[in-house]
């Protein structure tokens, strides 16, 4: 369902990425692991549209998205959170999270304004959508509460929530458990399993933390300076020479 | 929304939980205010004017408000998108001789379109940048409107009128004003609360993260741009027909200043900011003309330091405002709701 073919992004003669081709299934959590510098980000950059890569292309669902500018790839349906959190710092979860709704609404300005009515029946439709992802990740005590406050991993929650409230129809994320607490990673990972179980939603997934990633993925990709160095189910990744050069330098042992 | 609520006010829908007026502070305090403004007539006497001005500058400050405090784009050339309602508004009724209302929805069609086409370089160009740029048409538009003129740029307009009622008295003219101020302040509000509001402050706090949400930045910065223009040319029109003289000089950049002290002043990103700021830089500039010639009459010394009494007063209360309140007198009123919410116990 998206297709990644051979992408090269480069900054002033620092590629970034060289050649990179995989495709993600429906259904699937797919893994990237790496280390810094691999070029992880840049993919995930490419996907949504931040990065215009100088050779490849994307292709979502049979379409091809190279080109196309990030709010109409969103539109598609692909939905991402950010290593470092991006939330809007002074708005509340709940408006996070409803903001996540607004490119499916319809009302127009002159309903807006005008409120009682269309609008008004509208926005409490979507009210309850993201109410049942505010219960799903289990933040209602935080609803009111303006972003900027918030632990952490609350925050990481948050930004979750934001992109499921997209209904998309693949998730990125990135680095979704960085300098979080052991439970709160448990925590994490029990909600990206039930959507992938509940809802068939196939999520690529950047995580440096090894047991995890190997965990809750169906299967990994391993990058190292912009390449693939290798592909293939938890077990065999774990144990594949090229990767663990990557990681330790040198062939272990 | 206050993260904490008070007791017992309990929501039974999401209708009521997205209400504008959503304590019940706020719910008596809007029942008081309306008759109150409504009487201010017979409160106020002949100061009435005050009323006026402040009712027509804080229709201007919503939009800037919408523009700066929940769009996050810095406009310097407010003042301008005034002028543009207020002339179209004087050559529809005076050279065309279209009747106000007609006039009045021209205005702001005019100054939409005016403000559309100023936000479009906003993809581009942020922060300062688009500051100056506002600031080249803001000297653009006191520049054209000098030279289609001819000289000093002075027209006469009818007064505002509606059907075949005139509006003569100052009286008169605060009603047609507060039908027209507390219509746009609940329609500014309704759009902070909708889809509208929530992109707008999306792109306000972290532009790129928008743009993943499927929210097009060049769309909303334009748009916001235009409603912020529209309110401005409203209360353009509005001027020019209290007035019915309009005159560049009440257009330039001081005013554009004015407008942003009012916002600062009110509280950015408050939807009460704006009239309230209005309000408070009214009553000082207005009081400062009493006050000052006493002043001087009383110590004459203070005669060169009373003349820009006005700015550094301004300044003083901005620059206090940002050190200890940077959310306003909209923030010190949530505040002292706050305190009454929980009164007479300390937490």
């Amino acid at each position: 369902m998206l297709q990644v073919e051979d992408l090269h992004v480069s900054f002033k003669g620092v590629q970034a990425l060289r050649g990179v081709s995989f495709s993600v299934e429906p259904g699937e959590i797919l893994g990237i692991i790496g280390p810094n510098g691999a070029g992880k980000t840049s993919v995930l950059n490419c996907i949504n549209g931040f990065y215009r890569p100088q050779r490849g292309r994307i292709i979502f669902h049979g379409k091809e998205i190279t080109h196309l500018p990030p709010d109409a790839r969103a539109a598609m349906g692909i939905a991402r959170t950010f290593q470092n959190i991006a939330l809007y710092r002074g708005m509340s979860v709940l408006d996070n999270i409803m903001s996540g709704r607004i490119h499916h609404m319809r009302s127009n300005l002159l309903a807006c304004g005008l409120w009682f009515g269309p609008a008004q029946r509208e926005h409490t439709a979507h009210r309850r959508v993201v109410e049942e992802i505010i219960d799903f990740l289990e933040i209602e005590e935080y609803r009111y509460h303006p972003v900027a406050d918030l632990p952490y991993g609350i925050q990481k929650k948050v930004e979750l929530g934001r992109a499921l409230a997209m209904e998309p129809r693949i998730l990125l994320l990135d680095e979704p458990m960085a300098g979080m607490s052991v439970d709160e990673k448990m925590d994490m990972a029990r909600y990206i399993l039930e959507l992938k179980e509940v809802r068939g939603l196939p999520i690529l997934l950047i995580e440096h933390d090894m047991g995890v990633v190997m965990d809750i993925s169906d299967r990994l990709i391993a990058m190292d300076y912009g390449v693939k160095i290798a592909e293939g189910p938890p077990s065999e990744i774990q144990n594949h020479p090229a990767v663990i050069q990557a990681y330790l330098g040198e062939e272990a042992g | 929304m206050a993260a904490v609520r008070p007791c017992g006010d309990y929501k039974v829908s999401y209708a009521a939980d997205m209400a504008l007026l959503d304590t019940a502070f706020y719910r008596v305090g809007f029942a008081l205010l309306v008759p109150a403004l409504a009487a201010a007539p017979f409160l106020l006497g002949r100061y009435i004017f005050l009323m006026n001005i402040i009712g027509i500058f804080a229709i201007g400050a919503t939009g800037l408000a919408i523009l700066t405090g929940f769009t996050g784009q810095i406009s310097l050339g407010h003042a301008a998108f005034m002028a543009v309602g207020a002339y179209v508004s004087a050559f529809a009724s005076e050279r065309f001789g279209f009747a106000f209302p007609v006039a009045m929805v021209l205005a702001c069609l005019v100054a939409f379109l005016f403000g559309a086409a100023v936000g479009l370089p906003s993809l581009r160009i942020k922060g300062l940048y688009l500051a100056i740029a506002t600031l080249a048409f803001q000297f653009l538009i006191e520049y054209m409107i000098i030279h289609a003129t001819g000289g000093t740029g002075a027209i006469l307009v009818p007064p505002a009128g509606v059907g075949g009622f005139v509006v003569e008295t100052e009286v008169q003219f605060y009603y047609l004003l507060l039908v027209l101020w507390l219509g746009s302040g609940i329609f500014a509000a309704n759009i902070i609360r909708s889809r509208y509001g929530l992109a707008f402050m999306a792109v306000r706090d972290r532009d790129y993260a928008a743009e993943v949400l499927g929210i097009n930045l060049l769309r909303y910065k334009v748009l916001s741009f235009g409603l912020a223009a529209l309110y401005a040319g409203l209360a353009g029109s509005l001027w020019a027909h209290y007035n019915k003289l309009v005159t560049p000089e009440h257009f330039t950049i001081l005013t554009s200043i004015d407008y942003i002290a009012m916002i600062v002043i009110g509280g950015m990103g408050s939807i009460w900011g704006p009239h309230l700021g209005s309000a408070f830089v009214v009553f000082l500039s207005q009081g400062l003309k009493i006050l000052t010639p006493l002043l001087i009459k009383v110590l004459p010394m203070f005669g060169k330091i009373a003349v820009p009494a006005r700015e550094v007063l301004f300044g003083m209360v901005i620059i206090g405002l940002l050190i200890w309140e940077p959310g306003g007198l909209a923030m010190l009123l949530r505040k002292f709701k706050r305190y009454l919410d929980l009164w007479p116990f300390a937490y």
